[in-house]
């Protein structure tokens, strides 16, 4: 049922044309963010590591939480309208199908933004011509920014869920992604959601913010991926269906 | 009137009000962080002009989203319910459009009003140095106030013509995204000056150059655009009656 459940969220976002947004988007950081880094090569002496901090510092602070908030609203949208949701749980569908089906679809926007992000970096840097490739640790935050970013796109799905409104949930997202930014530069990052994107991406320094702490972020993430999930399946089971 | 108050009865329960105020809530709790963090040796003497270009750099990261939010939900009550049939039968197509501005534009002016209200506050909380620069502080509320209006003028027109709300809210998101990165680059070049999520930037009075060597920041006072803002709201003309005509011949 949960594949059923995937397939009719693809029809559903079938003509929404939402890859436009997560195709071109994405180009601005790559473009000012090389910009940036051209601009202050005395500084930015670490080459790719150095590009790397440049293109995906603000996007993972910013820019990712409200940009998947936008989606995750998207998609709870239909079923707020013309009494969809009535139609949705009358259906022969398991509430946790409905909800881990959505989840699925944002999870496969999220994979397909980061490898993108990854792409555009690579670009960039051959085009200012950085010798040879980065090495795969840039890669290894990409997949560590992937997971971190599940745990915001669960929680905004969430939000998304409870509040029947499309932009309230993207200003939450605009908050938690400030907030995030303030934990993350405390110790307690690795304990806000809303920081592990950040966190996992390394989008801040040079080395490896999370050397030696990176079970807590593991830990972590699986922890919030896995109450957020629970919490909002018991919420759907039980909240009543209003038009 | 009786059209504006059957608006407000319509966003009763919207909270569009709260939009505005968490959000200043945020760049209020961040600046007073920022001051308070700051050593004072770093800004003695410039601490007006400091906080005047942090607010026009916190304007143009949050209220181009901000806006598109706020748009996205004041347009969205006659989307959501389909409604526009009905209501033009009722009333003049263009009064929709305009007593959504006019709402919002009263929103925008109690938000500039209170972070223009914020500089002196800080200022004498913070027991400040530097006197208080009264007309860079009247430019900061003039240009939060217009460039906010020309981008919701944008917002609105696009919150209302198009069906669903990914597209106004995505390019809010854009401009969200310029406006961080504009501050990396000069104001002066003339691409950004094609870009309105910049102009919160490029109208504040108050610019800085930061000297790599001894890591020391000086503000400085510049002349304020007249040419460019010109450009600007000659541009939220355009946006207002392009928008304005778009909705008038839209299929309800």
């Amino acid at each position: 049922m949960l594949l059923a459940c995937m397939k009719s969220e693809q029809l559903k976002m079938r003509r929404s044309n939402i890859w436009i947004a997560f195709l071109i988007l994405p180009i601005i950081p790559a473009i000012m963010g090389t910009k940036n880094y051209l601009n202050n090569l005395a500084i930015l002496s670490s080459e790719w590591s150095s590009l790397w901090t440049q293109e995906t510092l603000f996007y993972s602070n910013f820019f990712f939480a409200p940009l998947i908030a936008v989606c995750c609203s998207y998609l709870w949208r239909m079923e707020n309208q013309n009494k969809n949701r009535h139609m949705l749980f009358t259906s022969p569908v398991p509430v946790r199908d409905i909800f881990l089906g959505k989840f699925v679809s944002i999870i496969k926007i999220t994979i397909a933004v980061q490898l993108w992000i990854y792409l555009l970096y690579i670009v960039s840097g051959k085009l200012v011509h950085l010798p040879g490739f980065p090495s795969m640790q840039t890669f290894y935050y990409t997949l560590r920014g992937i997971l971190g970013g599940m745990v915001i796109a669960a929680l905004q799905l969430a939000f998304s869920m409870v509040i029947r409104s499309f932009a309230v949930p993207i200003v939450i997202a605009i908050i938690g992604s400030i907030t995030g930014l303030v934990a993350s530069n405390s110790c307690y990052g690795a304990y806000f959601p809303y920081s592990l994107m950040m966190l996992g991406m390394n989008a801040n320094k040079t080395e490896d913010m999370l050397s030696g702490n990176g079970a807590v972020f593991f830990i972590s993430s699986l922890f919030y991926l896995t109450l957020i999930c629970l919490i909002a399946i018991l919420i759907l089971k039980r909240q009543d269906v209003n038009a | 009137m009786r059209l504006f108050f059957t608006e407000i009865k319509k966003i009763r329960h919207r909270y569009i009000w709260l939009v505005y105020g968490a959000v200043f809530m945020v760049i209020s709790l961040w600046i007073g962080w920022s001051m308070s963090r700051m050593d004072s040796y770093e800004i003695t003497g410039q601490e007006y002009f400091y906080l005047l270009i942090s607010l026009s750099l916190m304007n143009s990261i949050f209220l181009p989203i901000t806006l598109a939010c706020a748009a996205s939900r004041l347009c969205d009550i006659e989307l959501k319910g389909n409604t526009f049939k009905l209501l033009c039968t009722m009333q003049p197509r263009h009064s929709i459009y305009h007593i959504k501005l006019f709402l919002n534009s009263l929103y925008l002016l109690a938000f500039s009003l209170a972070e223009t209200t914020l500089i002196p506050l800080l200022g004498h909380y913070f027991k400040v140095s530097q006197p208080l620069p009264t007309l860079h502080i009247y430019i900061f509320f003039f240009t939060t106030y217009v460039v906010s209006l020309v981008l919701y003028i944008l917002q609105q027109s696009l919150s209302l013509v198009s069906g669903n709300q990914l597209f106004p809210l995505f390019l809010g998101v854009g401009g969200t995204f310029i406006g961080i990165f504009s501050a990396f680059f000069p104001s002066q070049a003339f691409f950004f000056r094609l870009l309105p999520w910049d102009y919160y930037l490029i109208g504040c009075p108050i610019n800085m150059y930061y000297e790599s060597a001894t890591r020391e920041v000086t503000y400085y006072e510049i002349p304020f655009p007249k040419v460019a803002f010109l450009g600007f709201l000659l541009f939220g003309i355009f946006i207002y009656f392009f928008g304005k005509n778009i909705f008038m011949k839209k299929e309800v």
